[in-house]
């Protein structure tokens, strides 16, 4: 298993929590807990699936994935498998906060940066969004949006979204999806130079920093609705030596002038939000761009490329047990459809193979999924 | 059966607990030596093959209950049964 081990040094930065020998065997026993969850037990379940899909694809049924889930509920492993999904989930917050309060003096001497090269601007009047606020996503505890004036929700999102990924997305740096929508931009336009890039939704800014390394020369943004995240990821940014601006604003409409930036994109943020949001936020990427510029918005594989009834079945689950605000909503939408309707020509939709570096990576965009984290769908257009 | 089983983790606990700082008095360790300890490759490995092993061994009732499962969705009339 790549990407999360005991070694101290291993991919990782200096902002991130640092954990004690036993904090650190406690977040891997929880990630072997949750490959125990996906990898031993769920094939089971998908054993049973497979016993019962027959019978629903040849009732005529409208709703196929509801009738599967209906039937499984007979079986008490079927909810023994969720319920232990859940508890994983959990306890991998657990397994993180510990490690994060016992050194919040030491981060947030960390995050006071002297003489930082990008910037970070909070608004105290901010108001973030219903589905944000609703539930917790990904079960984190306090959510997106909490803020108690520290770094430490964002500190909690880093370390937990490295082992949450299981190390299979850049290990402690979680950065390959903001890789790929970076390749995903210079496969569409090789010789871009962009000057002012925005990354909407950027969270602790494991998709931003990306954007600087392949584009030394631009004026990096990211926005997102956290204050701790933003506050995190500003002193994440500075220690990995990326200037980047944060702010705190909403993707759905932000303070930025229209046609004032080069490259605006977003990395899985539209299954964290809602229908309405996401249509909001692609005509919000489109408003933003001087004309010729490019729009990238990078999502999880659609629903329908999964293939099969389970697989449908296990995503919903998947979305359910663990906050996904707009998971069906996202995944089932048309995007070309919605691009054109946001005023958008030259539009794509595919998957980019993932890139551990974007400058550099093989430029591979295709209709085909490549499969969860081997490629990302993205949809992308020029204003 | 947890609670027994939390009382006996706290006990091992607090017993590795004293071995440590025994350690640390006799200067076998230095203080904090296990808390910075970083095992090499062939170390790294067998610990990942330790908690595997553990985590199998305590889990297996699970899984076993799932295969059980399994079988009972591929007999005929466990079949007819769920298409009711």
């Amino acid at each position: 298993m790549s990407g999360i081990a005991e070694s101290r040094a291993a991919l990782a930065h200096p902002m991130i929590a640092v954990p004690t020998h036993d904090e650190l065997v406690e977040q891997l026993f929880v990630r072997d807990l949750k490959l125990f969850v996906g990898q031993t037990l769920e094939p089971a379940q998908q054993k049973i699936a497979a016993q019962i899909v027959p019978a629903i694809a040849g009732s005529g049924s409208n709703s196929p994935v509801d009738d599967l889930r209906h039937r499984m509920q007979s079986f008490e492993s079927f909810t023994t498998w969720l319920s232990l999904k859940r508890e994983s989930q959990r306890q991998l917050w657990a397994a993180v906060e510990d490690c994060v309060e016992r050194q919040a003096d030491q981060l947030e001497a960390l995050a006071a940066v002297d003489a930082p090269k990008g910037t970070l601007t909070l608004d105290p009047d901010f108001v973030a969004p219903d589905y944000i606020t609703r539930g917790d996503i990904h079960l984190m505890p306090g959510g997106n949006a909490h803020d108690d004036g520290s770094v430490l929700q964002g500190a909690v999102m880093d370390r937990g979204g490295a082992v949450y990924m299981l190390g299979r997305n850049g290990g402690m740096l979680n950065d390959l999806r903001g890789h790929t929508a970076m390749a995903h931009l210079l496969t569409v336009a090789p010789d871009i130079r962009p000057i002012r890039i925005l990354d909407m939704g950027c969270g602790i800014g494991t998709s931003t920093v990306p954007a600087a390394v392949c584009f030394p020369e631009a004026e990096v943004h990211g926005i997102d609705v956290g204050a701790s995240m933003l506050r995190y990821a500003h002193a994440r940014a500075e220690h990995l030596g990326a200037a980047v601006h944060f702010s705190q604003q909403s993707a759905e409409r932000t303070s930025f002038p229209g046609a004032s930036f080069d490259v605006v994109y977003s990395c899985v943020v539209l299954h964290e939000t809602s229908p309405t949001a996401a249509i909001n936020i692609l005509a919000e990427s489109r408003r933003l761009l001087r004309p010729g510029g490019i729009a990238i918005h990078l999502e999880v594989p659609l629903l329908h490329t999964l293939g099969d009834i389970w697989q449908e079945l296990s995503s919903e689950l998947e979305a359910q047990f663990n906050n996904e605000p707009n998971w069906r909503g996202a995944l089932t939408a048309d995007y070309g459809q919605l691009m054109r309707a946001a005023g958008f020509t030259d539009i794509r939709t595919g998957y980019q193979a993932t890139a551990f570096n974007g400058r550099t990576a093989p430029r591979k965009f295709g209709e085909a999924s490549e499969g969860v984290f081997r490629s990302w769908f993205v949809t992308s257009g020029r204003a | 059966m947890i609670v027994s089983l939390a009382s006996e983790v706290t006990v091992l606990r607090a017993r590795l607990d004293t071995c440590e700082r025994l350690l640390v008095a006799a200067q076998v360790l230095a203080p904090g030596a296990v808390d910075s300890f970083s095992p090499d490759a062939a170390a790294q490995a067998e610990r990942d093959g330790l908690r595997q092993h553990t985590l199998n061994k305590v889990f297996r009732p699970l899984q076993e209950a799932a295969m059980a499962d399994v079988a009972a969705a591929s007999r005929p009339i466990a079949g007819k049964e769920i298409q009711a």
